[in-house]
């Protein structure tokens, strides 16, 4: 068994002119929580159908639980779950059919979880999905994917346009239930709050391009903002400095690790250490993908550099 | 289960079209019993044999060729442009699996219907008429037209080809709506494909001389003089590769598409 849920070498899709994914290379530790990030157009969803096979990648390669996706594509897709970014199932279906429908193709399908979870849920069963609110309907997506007894779940955008306490109610599901058994979700989102609360790894894709990859205990106790005064400060960022902001006599650092020490260093030519605070996800991924216009004296963008942290 | 999602699909117009064939023929049934009994005129059992059998064919022809577009319209391409084509093609299938369960789910149901069509339609004649091939030395081949216009009608040979006929443009609009991913746009482009086809070999012919195959082939005695002429058995294997030949299009279109 592999260590990773799901690996990717080099994934690439493009189309006419756009690169929609760029070389991308993930990692996804088995039995995490991880938060596919980006902006609206940053290529996850691209990626997430390659991953199931809706899509045909252009060049690179991607295994899914061990098996390599297209050749494997069948084992694959009976091992994991997807809820995807429309939501739509059949609409003239009910819960209960869409169960029926549902069952013979997953060998490891539970009517005990499906009426487990839809309780949990407060899942409509007898209602066509037509008749079905926004929130309702993609708890019946996630409920079908969560039957099938999955041991991995690929999640688009699966809370976008759900209320506060419907979303409260799926990620408990997700969390407490369904993860806490060992299994992997790999969820994309440009919610950073609600990725933030469930996930233990993220990566940032930004453009098509992955610009960061770590897990969220890694970015608390190591990632920093460096407050710093002084003249002649650098300006350059490198594989420590994933981001600066500011100019002329004050800037601000956002460095990956070992903040004390580049602040000494600075220290040591002359510059006064303002502050040094941590960041949180929200403050990462909004340095690394705010600006993608060339650095200038007073916005260096980020350095879009993969750093993998072990398992 | 594919079989099954097919079935709850379609029923509803199944279950539509027998109970608009029930109506349709009792309001025949009376009309043709009110005419009977309205005349004495006396007609020879061959005649009356070939009406039953023309109207019978008439009306399954039609019907026919309105269930091929039905039936051909309701696919893995609809589901697709319907936006559950995500859902779908995430079983652990293949999609020629998909391809090809609907695809013979809809030749099923299209040759369940065409058969209720002219039972129903050729009982009824019978039940009105009598049962005229009792009186005709034979009941299932005619001879028809004079001089170089004549040729032989073969009763089973005709309803065959009305299945064929069906079998093909049901093949067509399968396939048009599993390469456009819509259903409605399916049955209009295959549509506009036919009425290209047949004015173009109109035009062909008159203007260059050209004779194509004529999609008129559910009548083999009307083909007889056609430049493209060739046996019923030769017409009935071809049209029948032409009707399989569109599913594995199908197939190969599904293939290759980014869904």
């Amino acid at each position: 068994m592999t260590e990773y849920a799901i690996q990717t070498e080099a994934l690439a899709k493009l189309y006419a002119v756009t690169r929609a994914v760029d070389g991308l290379d993930l990692r996804v530790p088995r039995g995490s929580i991880y938060g596919f990030l980006g902006r609206n157009g940053a290529g996850k969803t691209t990626t997430i159908r390659m991953l199931m096979g809706l899509a045909a990648p252009t060049r690179g390669s991607a295994t899914i639980l061990g098996m390599r996706q297209p050749e494997d594509k069948l084992a694959i897709l009976q091992r994991t779950g997807f809820v995807g970014e429309k939501k739509t199932l059949f609409d003239a279906m009910t819960g209960r059919d869409l169960a029926k429908f549902n069952r013979p193709f997953f060998p490891r399908w539970s009517d005990e979880l499906m009426a487990k979870y839809s309780r949990q849920l407060e899942v409509p069963m007898d209602v066509e999905f037509k008749k079905l609110s926004l929130g309702n309907r993609t708890k019946l997506c996630l409920l079908m994917a969560l039957a099938q007894g999955a041991e991995l779940l690929i999640l688009d955008e699966p809370t976008s346009g759900l209320d506060p306490v419907v979303m409260d109610a799926l990620l408990k599901v997700l969390i407490e239930d369904y993860a806490g058994e060992g299994r992997t979700i790999f969820l994309s989102s440009h919610n950073l709050a609600e990725v933030e609360k469930v996930a233990d790894w993220v990566g940032i894709i930004h453009n098509g391009k992955l610009l960061l990859e770590a897990s969220l205990e890694d970015i608390r106790a190591d990632y920093r903002r460096v407050t710093v005064a002084g003249n002649a400060l650098p300006s350059e960022r490198n594989e420590q400095i994933f981001s600066i902001s500011g100019s002329g006599d004050s800037r601000e650092y956002f460095v990956r690790n070992e903040a004390e020490r580049f602040a000494a260093e600075l220290r040591s030519q002359g510059a006064t250490i303002v502050e040094i605070s941590p960041l949180n996800l929200e403050q990462v991924f909004l340095q690394l993908v705010r600006k993608e216009e060339p650095c200038t004296s007073g916005n260096s963008g980020a350095t879009p550099v993969a750093v993998s942290s072990s398992i | 289960m594919y079989i099954w999602k097919f079935w709850r699909d379609t029923r509803r117009g199944v279950f539509i079209y027998l109970g608009l064939l029930v109506v349709g023929a009792a309001l025949w049934l009376g009309a043709m019993h009110r005419a009977t009994h309205s005349r004495s005129i006396h007609v020879d059992p061959a005649s009356v044999w070939m009406m039953e059998v023309g109207i019978t064919f008439a009306l399954a022809y039609l019907c026919a060729l309105v269930m091929a577009f039905v039936t051909g319209n309701n696919n893995v391409g609809s589901d697709i442009g319907k936006g559950t084509g995500d859902f779908l093609l995430t079983r652990p299938r293949s999609r020629s699996y998909f391809v090809w369960t609907g695809w013979m789910a809809g030749i099923v149901e299209l040759t369940a219907l065409i058969l209720a069509t002219i039972a129903v339609v050729f009982g009824l004649g019978v039940l009105v008429t009598g049962a005229a091939w009792r009186h005709v030395p034979s009941p299932f081949h005619f001879a028809v037209g004079e001089g170089s216009q004549s040729g032989s009608l073969d009763v089973p040979l005709m309803f065959a080809m009305i299945m064929l006929t069906a079998a093909v443009i049901y093949g067509l609009t399968y396939f048009m709506s599993v390469l456009l991913r819509s259903g409605q746009r399916g049955v209009v482009w295959s549509i506009a494909v036919l009425f290209a086809y047949s004015i173009g070999s109109a035009l062909l012919k008159q203007f260059a001389g050209v004779e194509l195959p004529s999609l008129n082939f559910a009548n083999p005695g009307a083909n007889v003089s056609h430049a493209w002429y060739l046996t019923p058995n030769v017409q009935m294997i071809g049209w029948t590769l032409l009707s399989i030949a569109f599913p594995f299009a199908a197939q190969m279109s599904l293939d290759r598409a980014d869904i």
